[in-house]
């Protein structure tokens, strides 16, 4: 291994973020994705976090999905149970118990959040090598099984239309077309057979050692759009709304977000070794694909790279969003600055975020101001995919420091260790405010170990404010607000931006709410552009609180 | 002297016939190892140290048996034979730093820095030679100490066009665009014709949101080798963001046929890296090369094909049929040169050699092939 990958970062000060197992009672939560050996690729992305308050009880939950093994999936066994834990706002979780169940499945990835029924309460949309699940929320009680089909008169079982048998990776939802109603889109990655295993010594190799097949010579599936009735059903629109590529590619990612701040939800989607698709909404139910033309498919060389986690943001304060992507290792992780042109350029390495992510392979990531200085930083989950990655001459390891790197506002950022933590294998994560103490802290999926808690431990004094906006739509539509442009203005002027979104890249859901680090700023005033168009401004009387701002009455 | 003027010194002095090549399984093996486990020697073993001194005698066949496999392109054996000089005559300058070349070529370059570390920690006076200590550090993301690396190279070598443009690049990634820009455009100066060099301006510029400039700087970097995709993708870019997108598609269009012939030789190149005794990879890659246009390219790995195997007289057949299909009059002469210097009994070397000189008039060389053919002809027959 190269040797300085096992030594810790240099670390100025104590990490920012204070890591621990999650567990639940004396119990450590865990997952599992195949065999530690890593012989086929179904055994590498590791499971998912969902973060949602979902009971109603004002503390965020967590909804940990949870894999299989090849031998049970080749015995017809359904995967490790998926849980979700409700959270007591302090950082502690509890077993939600049998009504909340989320057992069975096949091979869970991710999935995503939101009220496909329009009753108020947070459903679940589970992304799953094999069948995806959809669980409706029953008022705050429970989850109801609802893949099969929802209730219909007598016996018979209304289709959700979300039926098929992919393998999924991420999921969003959003409404693309401004009816009102969740849409969702579903991220597939390739066709994988149990039937057709191809493992170490079927000629894969990678830097002269043999490893698991994949995803080159594979099958890549395409991802699909499924347009939302409002009642837990939906139809799948993909060619139709021209959600379709030319060629299908190995989805790992999603995020939403208004790249051309024309109003609508754009959708940008990573790909594995193949090129990512911004897909552009032309606000009449359709969808091009603009990411070569706006400079967000490949690096700035032209090269396609392995795409896995998203992060959005402003990074640089200019009202426009930025995207941050993390790659393969010996590929530089991707951020992506919106440009005063058409588009975005690669500035990766102008931001420092580049270099240090050239022998680190990233997954789960998030722009956001985790240290609560007023500007945007960015952590990175990672870990390689191969455990052959610690035999001589590959420039990288299997187990990797998880990085912090903080921003100054101008773009640029500087690295630490995210936590106290050494090297580990980390996948799909998600930045929430868990022990509602006002910063983000950090929950990480673990390859084929226990799930990670990363606490944030940010100063909390005048120079270290923050305010929260959590939106309530209206009753029966978009009741999270999904797609609403929040810009606050700051005493002395100046305005932050950000958008309401669940999802959190890679095989991750956060919270559907924004988020803002002050720094020592003042806000004045919150202005809201809901999905529907309506702008309301709020005046903010205070800091340090989550502001709540109902829609206006039609 | 430089470094790589030893090599060739010891490949000169050696034996003509190369050894048996060693089996695949050695290969391997020396790949599982890392450049930590050299021994070190005594400090100050190798003060005063001199290009121009003899390598030790007890190094001396290690040392011939590497130059030898590096000259084959034999990369693995070459690293082997280097890992038997190091352990006879521990931090042997010349070995420390091919091992370092051979690394680097190999993309190891984790272990490539290993090796050029403990050759500059040996003989610091020779930070002139250390060139691709700083592509690695480069390559690995460490940008400052790759820029601070070609400092060290250029305080040696003000001039050195590639510490130069590595010293372009790194300013580049650290976001100093215009001591970049500044950099590389003393490269130009130094070799108007560095295509590389003359992209990266281009991409300085466009990330700059310089569209107009970085237009004119990706259309000269693509008049300069036009068969890289990379101007090509500029070209697109620039182009799009002017609103001209007919022209912006066509540029892609084209970007595309090259990215995706230059993905295939990339992993074509990377075979022969492990093995270069692999004739269906070189014939990939003169095919590659004929897709993309790349005639320079394609003559270059028929070259290097031929060299691979240089008694194989269908090769050197292949060869002058391919520099004739080219219209290069000059290499088809040095083909028909080597192809008649090992002709001897094989009639089909004369065949083709009767048709070469015949096609410039070469008379008198033309008869005596033909009278070979004849002879080699009636031969056939008669043991038939």
């Amino acid at each position: 291994m190269w040797p300085l990958l096992l030594l810790p970062l240099a670390a100025p000060q104590t990490p920012l973020f204070q890591a621990r197992e999650l567990t639940v009672g004396d119990a450590v939560v865990t997952t599992t994705c195949g065999s530690p050996a890593k012989d086929y690729i179904l055994e590498v992305n590791g499971g998912g976090l969902l973060a949602e308050d979902f009971d109603g009880d004002g503390h965020l939950d967590l909804v940990v999905v949870n894999g299989s093994t090849i031998a049970r999936a080749q015995a017809g066994e359904p995967s490790l149970d998926s849980r979700l834990l409700l959270g007591d706002g302090e950082g502690f979780f509890r077993d939600a118990g049998p009504r909340w169940s989320l057992a069975g499945g096949t091979w869970g990835m991710g999935g995503a959040v939101g009220d496909v029924n329009e009753d108020g309460w947070p459903d679940l949309f589970l992304t799953e090598w094999g069948e995806n699940r959809l669980f409706l929320n029953d008022g705050g009680r429970g989850f109801v099984d609802v893949t099969a089909g929802l209730p219909g008169e007598g016996d018979v079982r209304r289709p959700t239309g979300l039926a098929g048998d992919r393998w999924s990776t991420s999921a969003a939802f959003l409404d693309y077309d401004g009816d009102g109603h969740l849409d969702l889109v579903v991220v597939n990655y390739l066709a994988f057979h149990l039937g057709e295993l191809r493992g170490p010594g079927d000629g894969c190799q990678w830097k002269g050692h043999d490893v698991m097949c994949g995803p080159e010579g594979m099958v890549p599936v395409h991802d699909q759009l499924f347009r939302g009735r409002g009642d837990g059903t939906f139809e799948d629109v993909s060619v139709a709304a021209g959600f379709r590529p030319e060629q299908a590619c190995f989805g790992l990612g999603v995020m939403t977000l208004d790249y051309d701040a024309d109003g609508d939800t754009d959708v940008y989607v990573t790909n594995d070794s193949m090129p990512n698709h911004l897909w552009e909404n032309q606000g009449d139910g359709t969808f091009v694909e603009v990411g070569l033309r706006r400079g967000v498919s490949h690096d700035s060389n032209g090269k396609e790279q392995a795409g896995m986690g998203i992060g959005c943001a402003d990074v640089d304060g200019d009202g426009r969003a930025d995207l941050f992507v993390t790659n393969f290792s010996g590929e530089r992780n991707a951020l992506y600055r919106s440009s005063r042109k058409t588009g975005f350029r690669e500035r990766s390495d102008a931001s420092r975020l580049g270099g240090p992510s050239i022998q680190r392979l990233g997954w789960g990531t998030a722009l956001a101001d985790l240290d609560l200085d007023g500007d945007v930083d960015a952590f990175v989950a990672n870990g390689h995919v191969y455990p052959q990655a610690d035999l001589a001459g590959t420039d990288t390891s299997y187990a990797q420091q998880d990085q912090l790197f903080r921003g100054d506002g101008t773009g640029r950022f500087d690295e630490e260790p995210l936590s106290q933590l050494g090297p580990n294998v980390t996948r799909a994560a998600v930045a929430a405010d868990f022990d509602e103490d006002g910063d983000l802290d950090v929950v990480m999926i673990q390859l084929d170990g226990p799930v990670l808690y990363l606490e944030n431990r940010a100063p909390h004094d005048d120079a270290h404010r923050w305010l929260a906006v959590r939106l309530i739509g209206r009753a029966g539509g978009n009741r999270f607000g999904l797609g609403a442009r929040v810009t606050l203005e700051l005493e002395g002027g100046g305005t932050r931006t950000g958008e309401v979104r669940g999802t959190a890249g890679y095989q991750a859901g956060q919270p559907a709410r924004v988020h803002f680090g002050l720094g020592a700023a003042v806000p004045r005033a919150v202005v809201v552009r809901w999905p529907s168009g309506v702008e309301q401004r709020v005046e903010v009387d205070g800091v340090d609180r989550t502001l709540v701002v109902e829609a206006p009455p039609r | 002297m430089t470094l790589a003027l030893l090599v060739v010194a010891l490949l000169a002095a050696a034996p003509q016939e190369p050894p048996p090549a060693p089996d695949a399984p050695a290969l391997h093996a020396i790949l599982g190892h890392r450049p930590d486990e050299w021994p070190r020697a005594a400090p100050g073993t190798w003060a005063g140290w001199s290009p121009d001194a003899p390598p030790p005698e007890a190094a001396r066949a290690a040392l011939v048996a590497a130059a030898q496999a590096y000259a084959r392109r034999d990369l693995p054996e070459s690293l082997a034979r280097l890992y038997d000089a190091l352990r006879v005559v521990p931090d042997y300058p010349p070995a420390l730093h091919q091992a370092g070349v051979i690394y680097f070529r190999l993309r190891r370059y984790g272990d490539a820095i290993t090796a050029f570390e403990r050759f500059l920690a040996v003989v610091p006076e020779r930070v002139g030679d250390t060139r691709a200590l700083g592509h690695c550090y480069y390559t690995l993301g460490d940008y400052e100490k790759a820029r601070a690396h070609y400092d060290r190279v250029l305080a040696a070598e003000p001039d050195s066009v590639e510490a130069l443009r590595g010293r372009g690049l790194a300013e580049m990634r650290l976001g100093l665009e215009d001591d970049a820009l500044a950099t590389l455009g003393r490269v130009m100066e130094l070799d108007p014709a560095h295509a590389d060099a003359q992209t990266w301006i281009a991409q300085i510029l466009y990330d700059a949101e310089r569209t107009d400039e970085a237009l004119a700087a990706a259309e000269r970097a693509r008049d300069l080798d036009p068969f890289d995709p990379r101007p090509w993708y500029l070209l697109a870019q620039c182009r799009w963001d002017l609103g001209e997108d007919e022209a912006g598609d066509a540029a892609h269009a084209r970007f595309s046929e090259l990215n995706q012939i230059a993905q295939e030789i990339r992993a074509a190149e990377a075979r022969l890296l492990y093995d270069p005794d692999q004739p269906a990879v070189y014939a990939t890659l003169i095919a590659l090369n004929r897709r993309a246009g790349d005639l320079a390219r394609v003559e270059h790995w028929m070259v290097r094909w031929v060299q691979s195997n240089p008694r194989d007289v269908g090769l050197r057949i292949a060869a002058l049929d391919l520099a004739e299909e080219l219209g290069n009059v000059e290499g088809a002469r040095a083909c028909a040169q080597g192809l008649a210097a090992l002709a001897g009994e094989h009639l089909d070397a004369w065949r083709r050699l009767a048709r070469y000189y015949a096609s410039t008039r070469e008379r008198l060389k033309q008869l005596e092939a033909e009278e070979q053919v004849s002879r080699l002809s009636a031969r056939a027959g008669g043991e038939r």
